[in-house]
């Protein structure tokens, strides 16, 4: 089963829900955000609109990268959510610090991220500030295909 | 007077509420929030909160009811920072009936305006044709 991973600043919402997990036929979603374990009516609001049929875990960055590694996980189609791309590259280091990431062979799709301060627009709804453009180069050089996709009928832009 | 929060995807609330003020006239307890597909969430969230707050601090008034669009999405999880607040209120699933329901109200019980809003936007939903018990006359 394949692992999917996306940066959305929405983290689970409509589109997440509507399209792309019956696209890639997710069975399980994991929201990869430190700061949600004390969030607990966010989570609530999240868990409601997620079908009975999927799964939803709410992990840290470092119990997501755990969970990754298990392998039982090879056995769902798991989506990977992170709220901005700074999260996403803490995940895969702490994917590559327990050998259980291949740069190679994934990729990241980055479906929005809000339009902030100092930040500069690279595709349409996805915005990168200077540290984040810099990840982005950096997670390119290790091998890392990132794609920019708001729904799965959009074109990916590179 | 219980104060009135519309956040939407992009212009929808402010059509809604456009639409709505053209049926039962202007009212001056409603306010608009936005969420547009690029804004940063954060800064719609304290815009959200400032409009609540600076709502609760008008005299007289006794809270706050905030329609969202759709629930799930991104203005209602804007919320979650005032579900526990015991003077503001949310409803999900927004409409023209729920919005005319609210705005003819002047009840100042916000759990009474909250049974309103749902009332009203949910009797406003019909099969029209078994409404009227089928169909009547010729085809077109």
């Amino acid at each position: 089963m394949a692992q999917h991973f996306r940066v959305d600043h929405r983290l689970v919402h409509g589109q997440i829900i509507h399209f792309w997990c019956p696209s890639l036929n997710i069975t399980h979603i994991v929201v990869v955000a430190d700061d949600m374990l004390n969030a607990p009516i966010k989570q609530s609001l999240m868990k409601m609109i997620t079908p009975s049929h999927l799964i939803l875990s709410f992990e840290t960055v470092k119990s997501a990268a755990s969970l990754y590694g298990c392998p039982h996980m090879q056995e769902q189609a798991t989506l990977f959510i992170m709220e901005n791309i700074q999260a996403a590259d803490q995940f895969f280091k702490c994917c590559e610090a327990l050998s259980a990431i291949d740069y190679q062979t994934i990729q990241l799709t980055i479906g929005a991220t809000g339009k902030a301060l100092n930040s500069h627009q690279m595709s349409q709804g996805v915005y990168m500030n200077d540290e984040d453009e810099t990840i982005y180069h950096y997670l390119i050089k290790k091998g890392l295909k990132i794609t920019m996709q708001a729904l799965p009928e959009d074109e990916q832009c590179f | 007077m219980i104060k009135c929060v519309l956040i939407s995807h992009g212009q929808l609330a402010e059509a809604l509420q456009s639409a709505a003020e053209s049926i039962c006239g202007k009212r001056g307890h409603v306010s608009i929030v936005a969420v547009e597909p690029e804004t940063d969430l954060q800064t719609v969230e304290e815009t959200l909160l400032k409009v609540v707050l600076k709502g609760l601090d008008e005299p007289h008034c006794s809270g706050c009811l905030i329609l969202v669009d759709l629930l799930g999405g991104s203005p209602s999880q804007l919320t979650a920072q005032l579900l526990n607040e015991p003077r503001v209120q949310v409803v999900t699933g927004m409409n023209l009936p729920m919005l005319i329901g609210v705005l003819n109200q002047e009840t100042t019980d916000l759990h009474a305006l909250t049974g309103v809003a749902i009332e009203a936007g949910t009797k406003g939903i019909k099969d029209l044709k078994k409404a009227i018990g089928g169909t009547h006359g010729t085809t077109l």
